[in-house]
């Protein structure tokens, strides 16, 4: 199911230099600094890290979803040509939700409690839709026969997303329905419009595990069906493992690592990804002590200088010249160690080069334990 | 069926409630001065011991107090509250708090229109334009709302209207605004009407003003004096309404826009925006709906900052509701009176927060009730 | 698919918890959150304003001494006023009713012995002062006689008049060729009486009393002006009234004029001028002022009749009082020279009336008057009397008020008087004044009040007891409240109960009425009051301290001291309560505003504060009765209370924000 992208496929978003910070009491917290990639088309991407590190943030922005007290400071997302931060907000709104849809976590939370479910979903054919049926013929709109149309819409994308009973359903409020209903109720308002990009920021993470397989079941035959792209925001590396045909991984706002799915699980470079697939508990093997990755998650006010892995990383522990010169003062940038596999690390890009030097090659390529 | 057994473990909760506060009441009043001197009137009255000691004995003063107690439940009990002594001959309490209820009702019910219907909209206006010169405004009044000595607001306020009056009056607009009742409630005229006969007044001016149809003049005429009459009493009614309404406008902006917001950093309301609606569909379809639900709720509550109010606003503006009959009972003495009003009180403020807690339950099916 | 299991990274995010093991590594943890809170605190213009505001009304009133002129109860006029407090005794209440009954008209004519060919207009007053009613008659041969009174006092006929030789009037001025209307009053505020004459020249004189009641110094009469400098000139006829028609202690001047208007002059003195400082030995002041006197539904706005009165010719006004229940108000009689006239009765706020008209004939008025159609005129005068003048007959009444005394159910008959007008004692009658320098050079910022009270330093002084008043209230509360709720918390079951069911009882009530039937009960003192108000707050501290309790004890080193053997209250009073002070104190914090609004709103309903303490509700009750022509009295403490409350709220906000951890993201 995965696949070697290839390179020269049509990069459907270019996010440069994205910089989000957010305004609080406490201080200025920097939640994304200067993430950098590209989105091809028809793929499926995944977004990985830990809680905070600023996935989220990061497909919101795309969406220039940020909210007070954020703000996005810097950057570029390119879509279609254009730059969607610093598009008019009516030019944004057409593309929200039409062009780009988004999944989110919470489904109870993110369905709107006073209104009925079939209501929600029809703003967005009102919305983005021309309806020239309900037209009447002196050219306005015959709103009784508007609704019975939005309501055919709506069931029939119900019917699509595989919910039952939708016709009692699109008069039901959120909280009469089951988790997995209401999440396919938000799966059936992104597909709605027929995205480009959908976005799913943890869309299974509240579900328990049966109905989580059955919604990524869902969105993977939808991607299929609709050829859309899909970017997967998850903490949950089985899921990419299933999901994606590329993962970005990201700590305390920045990227360190961005490789194809079977590539990361086999050969990741990056101290912080191998810590996390080492944290993996596996179900074949013997019981082990997991090995979690020592120290805390950076408090990204006052985040680390240089990289902000650094107080954390057994590498730079290990090689404590390279971490006094350059891990605790510059910015280590993605270096790009293998084709399509970039690595944001100073001990590993000062490796690569001695291994072109023809040094030290073993240590390069290191055999970690995947499944 | 859930609802139920809690509104009914409410309404038991209640009666030891009730029975605190009638003793309390017992208790408060009983210790106001002299019984026997407030019943038989000034307390220079020269008045024999054997006398008073046969009063006493009349009125069963010299038995213990849970003896004296339980009588006053009794006759409690039979909705006898007792005679009070401000008025001359003595009118019974319930009587008195029928007579003056309808004053304070209007008065309450008339400000709470106002602190709603200004409150409200400024809460939302501040929520939306948060952090901007509107929400600073809006903030800045709901803050010195609630810091407003309101008894100060009444005064402050007739000395405008009487300003505003002298100015109009000697510009020769001729334009009198009202700030002082012209009727009393006593002299008032009965409502006659034209398709009813005869009705009974309801106390509400504002009503009996409407129905009042003079049978005898023709009916363009009627109508005219019962409009005027209407237009009158309205503007009567507007000065102390507004003073009273101050606070609780502040109270209701101050919730809505906490509310308001509250909601907007709700997830729904990311939704609607990755759905790409515009931001009045979203505040008005999507947040408001949501926002208005607990500030509505808890108009309710606000019932006894109202009644705290009208005690204060009653008395500055000298409006014949049962406030000012309160402060007055408790400068003549009447110990029937403060009774009354204590126990009138206490019963509205416990169950108008009743009435919001179960309202709550009713409006929000997704309160559980364990 | 094959992910039936989850590969969850999320491990490093649990929180650690704060659970601490030890007291001091709690309060410890308590010292770190105060901390920061206070870090975050500073960042909040909000509260760093309420902040500062209260630290200045705390500085002034702990400095109130060095800053204030004038003492807490010190007052600059008050042995002129005779001010003199009577205490109530409780139970007190006015009874008294009063009832008027109008009896026969006596022609008095021939006691006076005057021409039956002149036509007169009269005026009663007290000219020397002798506390008899002389009589003041103008004739139309231009002529002012007084008749004064040398009555005894002889129960059934008291009054005797004689054509007085001791005092003389200046010249009539030449202009007036027929009727004088005279009135008299005290026009330039030097306490002794001065008089005004309308003339049948439309214009009004005055002559000024420059000597002493007993031996008067009458200036020559000269023309009255108005505010603008125009003289006052009617078509016809003008007939003067001196009253103080806005009770503010001022003389003003009515005028009925041959055109039917009534005019009022209020005297008016300019709020940045001294009120003294009058120059009036020649002309009325300037400070007159003109308005009309607008008599509900007959007079238009134009100042017109929109209705042809009754009568015919010029109009006259008598001012009195008929209302039994409202001396603050005048009534007026506007009397047409055809000898009808209209009854008004005043229904509105004392300093402008609005005039309902009276009808003659309603028995519920408790008001029968002579209806005299066939004479030409006649006048009503000031106090008790009727006097009328018809072609030389003079009719005239006495004892004509009855009043009724009802006390205790049994009826007294008493005969008394109505209140006197104008009042012309050696010392003369007092003004408040909004006035800047006194004699001895203290600056008065605020200005005085009615008893020439300094208003700032009272305000001051004011704030210095509602602070401490507050504080107070809220220390003992919350002192209270804690042990009563630290025990239900700690001790649970049946305690608990009952303590909570007590807490239901007293939040049962508004805090307002529960505080006012307290206060009543106790009797009205600051302490009182006092006792009041811990009783309303004590519950809300209760309530907070139990349910700090119930989750503190539940802690390892509540667990710990127990397992140890120590006693109860040593568990509750050394390890836990220290570790739950900190939400009481904010809670407090928060309630110091409500509590200076409740304390007022009682004293200025009449709990508490005694009339004349400096205390900033009291204050607003005393300048009550004078506030609509001197708002200052009114508005300077009420602005302080204003204050108060807006600065702990702010700082009451400021915490809420901070506490608030959605807002705090």
């Amino acid at each position: 199911m995965t696949s070697v992208i290839d390179q020269d496929q049509e990069k459907i978003l270019k996010i440069r230099g994205l910089r989000v910070h957010f305004y609080t009491f406490e201080g200025v917290v920097k939640a994304l600094d200067g993430i950098t990639f590209d989105v091809f088309k028809g793929e499926s991407l995944g977004l990985v890290g830990e809680t905070g590190c600023g996935k989220s943030v990061t497909v919101r922005s795309i969406m220039r979803l940020i909210e007070e007290p954020g703000k996005i400071v810097e950057g570029e997302i390119d879509y279609h040509g254009k730059d969607i931060l610093t598009m008019k907000d009516k030019e944004v709104r057409r593309i929200r939700g039409k062009k780009i849809a988004m999944i989110f976590q919470d489904p109870m939370t993110f369905l709107n409690p006073v209104l009925r479910v079939g209501d929600q979903v029809s703003e967005v054919f009102l919305l983005h839709q021309e309806i020239p049926e309900a037209k009447r013929s002196d050219g306005k709109i015959d709103k009784k026969k508007l609704k019975g149309l939005l309501r055919t819409k709506v069931t029939d994308i119900f019917k699509i997303v595989r919910l039952p009973d939708v016709e009692e359903l699109y008069d039901r409020y959120p909280h009469e329905l089951s988790g997995g209903m209401r999440q396919r109720v938000m799966i059936a308002m992104a597909i709605a419009s027929n995205p480009d990009i959908m976005i799913a920021d943890e869309a299974t993470t509240a579900l328990d595990v049966t109905i989580q397989a059955q919604i990524l079941d869902l969105l993977n035959d939808l991607k299929d069906e609709l050829r859309t792209t899909l970017i997967f925001v998850t903490h949950n590396l089985g899921i990419i493992a299933n999901m994606c045909d590329r993962v970005i991984v990201l700590y305390g706002g920045q990227i360190v690592e961005v490789a194809e799915t079977v590539e990361l699980f086999q050969k990741s470079i990056h101290p912080y990804t191998r810590g996390l697939l080492k944290a993996i508990p596996l179900i074949h093997r013997p019981k082990r002590e997991l090995d979690a990755i020592s120290g805390v998650v950076p408090n990204l006010v006052t985040p680390p200088e240089g990289c902000r892995f650094h107080p954390r990383c057994y590498m730079a522990a290990e090689n404590p010249e390279i971490k006094e010169r350059l891990c605790v003062k510059e910015r280590p940038d993605p270096y790009e160690y293998f084709p399509g596999h970039f690595v944001a690390c100073h001990v590993r890009r000062l490796e690569r080069v001695d291994e072109d030097a023809g040094l030290k090659p073993e240590t390069v390529y290191e055999k970690i334990e995947t499944q | 069926m859930k609802y139920k057994e809690y509104v009914v473990k409410r309404l038991i909760l209640l009666i030891p409630v009730m029975f605190g506060v009638s003793l309390l009441s017992f208790v408060l009043s009983n210790a106001v001065g002299d019984p026997i001197a407030s019943y038989v009137g000034q307390s220079d009255d020269k008045i024999s011991e054997e006398r008073m000691a046969q009063l006493r004995h009349q009125l069963g003063l010299d038995q213990p107090w849970y003896v004296q107690y339980s009588r006053y439940l009794g006759r409690l009990l039979q909705g006898d509250l007792g005679e009070s002594a401000s008025y001359n001959p003595p009118l019974p309490v319930l009587e008195v708090i029928v007579i003056r209820f309808p004053a304070t009702a209007e008065l309450s019910v008339f400000s709470l229109i106002i602190a709603i219907l200004v409150g409200i909209p400024l809460g939302i206006i501040s929520a939306i334009k948060k952090d901007k010169v509107p929400d600073h405004m809006s903030r800045i009044a709901a803050l010195s709302g609630v810091s407003m000595p309101i008894f100060w607001l009444g005064l402050m306020l007739q000395v405008v209207l009487f300003n505003v009056n002298n100015v109009l009056d000697n510009s020769a607009i001729g334009f009198q605004f009202p700030y002082h009742e012209r009727w009393t409630r006593n002299d008032y005229p009965q409502p006659t009407s034209i398709l009813f006969g005869m009705v009974p007044a309801s106390g509400f001016m504002l009503l009996d003003s409407i129905l009042f149809l003079p049978a005898d003049f023709p009916i363009l005429d009627s109508v005219n004096t019962s409009f005027l009459m209407f237009i009158d009493v309205l503007l009567h009614l507007f000065p102390p309404a507004f003073c009273l309404s101050w606070l609780q406008m502040a109270l209701f902006t101050r919730m809505t826009r906490m509310s308001m917001l509250e909601t907007m950093r709700q997830d729904y309301i990311l939704l609607a925006k990755s759905k790409g609606l515009t931001e009045r569909i979203i505040i008005y379809r999507h947040a408001l709906r949501n926002a208005i639900i607990p500030t509505l709720t808890v108009a309710g509550l606000s019932l006894a900052g109202l009644l705290t109010g009208t005690v204060l606003t009653e008395t500055v503006f000298s409006w014949p509701g049962l406030g000012r009959w309160a402060v007055n009972a408790v400068a003549n003495l009447d110990l029937a009176a403060i009774q009354g009003f204590v126990l009138v009180a206490a019963i509205l403020y416990v169950l108008s927060n009743l009435g919001v807690d179960l309202l709550y339950g009713f409006i929000d099916p997704r309160i559980r009730y364990d | 698919m094959q992910s039936g299991f989850e590969y969850d990274v999320d491990i490093y995010d649990e929180e650690i918890p704060s659970e601490v093991f030890s007291f001091k590594e709690s309060l410890r943890a308590r010292f770190r959150e105060l901390r920061h809170s206070v870090s975050l605190l500073k960042r909040s213009p909000l509260f760093i304003f309420g902040f500062f505001t209260i630290m200045f009304l705390v500085a002034l009133a702990v400095f109130a001494p060095f800053i204030t002129n004038f003492g807490p109860s010190e007052f600059a006029i008050d042995d002129i006023l005779h001010v003199n407090y009577i205490k109530q005794p409780p139970g007190w209440r006015d009874k008294v009713t009063k009832q008027i009954a109008w009896s026969e008209i006596n022609d008095l004519s021939t006691d006076f012995g005057i021409d039956p060919n002149l036509a007169v207009r009269s005026c009663i007053v007290d000219l020397n002062n002798d506390s008899l009613e002389d009589i003041l008659v103008g004739t139309n041969s231009s002529q002012l006689l007084f008749y004064e009174n040398i009555g005894s006092d002889d129960p059934v006929n008291p009054n005797k008049w004689t054509l007085s030789s001791t005092l003389t009037f200046p010249t009539i001025p030449e202009n007036i060729t027929g009727l004088v209307s005279p009135a008299a009053g005290d026009i330039n505020n030097d306490s002794v009486t001065d008089v005004v004459i309308g003339g049948n020249d439309g214009k009004i004189y005055q002559t000024l009393n420059n000597g002493t009641p007993g031996s008067p110094e009458w200036t020559d009469f000269s023309l009255m002006y108005d505010i603008d400098g125009e003289e006052l000139r009617y078509a016809g006829q003008a007939h003067p009234t001196l009253v103080d028609y806005n009770h503010d202690n001022q003389t003003d001047l009515v005028i009925g004029s041959s055109d039917y208007a009534i005019d009022v002059y209020l005297w008016e003195y300019d709020v940045f001028q001294r009120a003294w400082g009058f120059e009036l030995q020649s002309n009325m002041p300037k400070d007159i002022k003109n308005r009309k006197l607008s008599l509900d539904g007959s007079y238009g706005s134009g100042g017109e009749w929109v209705d042809t009165p009754l009568g015919s010719g010029s109009v006259r006004v008598n001012f009195i009082h008929i209302k039994p229940d409202s001396v603050k108000y005048w009534d007026i009689a506007v009397i047409f020279d055809s000898g009808d006239y209209e009854f008004f009765t005043a229904t509105d706020i004392v300093s402008n009336p609005n005039y309902v008209m009276l009808d003659k004939s309603k028995p519920s008025a408790r008001f029968d008057f002579p209806i005299v159609e066939a004479e030409i005129s006649f006048d009503f005068l000031f106090y008790d009397y009727i006097i009328d003048v018809s072609a030389g007959n003079i009719t005239f009444e006495t004892e004509v008020n009855q009043s009724e005394f009802i006390e205790g159910g049994e009826n007294q008959t008493e005969i008394i008087k109505l209140s006197r007008l104008l009042e012309f004692k050696p010392g003369g009658t007092v003004v408040y004044s909004f006035q800047f320098l006194e004699e001895d050079g203290r600056v008065h910022y605020f200005g005085t009040d009615q008893q020439g009270g300094d208003i700032y330093s009272r305000c001051i002084w004011a704030l210095q007891t509602d602070l401490i008043l507050a504080i107070w209230v809220v220390a003992i509360a919350v002192v209270i409240g804690t042990i009563i709720g630290a025990i239900a918390g700690y001790f649970g079951g049946w305690i608990d109960q009952l303590i909570m069911r007590i807490t239901d009882v007293f939040f049962a009530f508004p805090g307002l009425i529960l505080a006012m039937a307290i206060a009543a009960a106790l009797g009205r003192s600051m302490f009182n009051l006092s006792i009041a108000l811990i009783a309303v707050w004590w519950a809300g501290y209760a309530r907070i301290a139990r349910g700090q309790v119930i989750s503190e004890k539940s802690r390892l080193y509540v667990e710990a001291a127990r397992a140890v053997g120590l006693g109860n209250s040593r568990i509750i009073f050394r390890h836990v309560l220290p570790n739950s002070i900190y939400p009481l104190l904010v809670a407090a914090t928060l309630d110091l505003g409500g509590v200076v609004l409740t304390a007022a709103g009682l004293s200025f309903i009449g709990f508490g504060a005694n009339p004349g303490d400096a205390e900033l509700g009291r204050m607003i009750a005393d300048g009550r009765d004078y506030f609509i022509k001197s708002p200052w009295l009114v508005f300077f403490p009420g602005f302080f209370i204003f204050l108060i409350v807006l600065a702990f709220n702010l700082i009451g906000d400021g915490i809420r924000d901070v506490m608030d951890p959605k807002l705090r993201r």
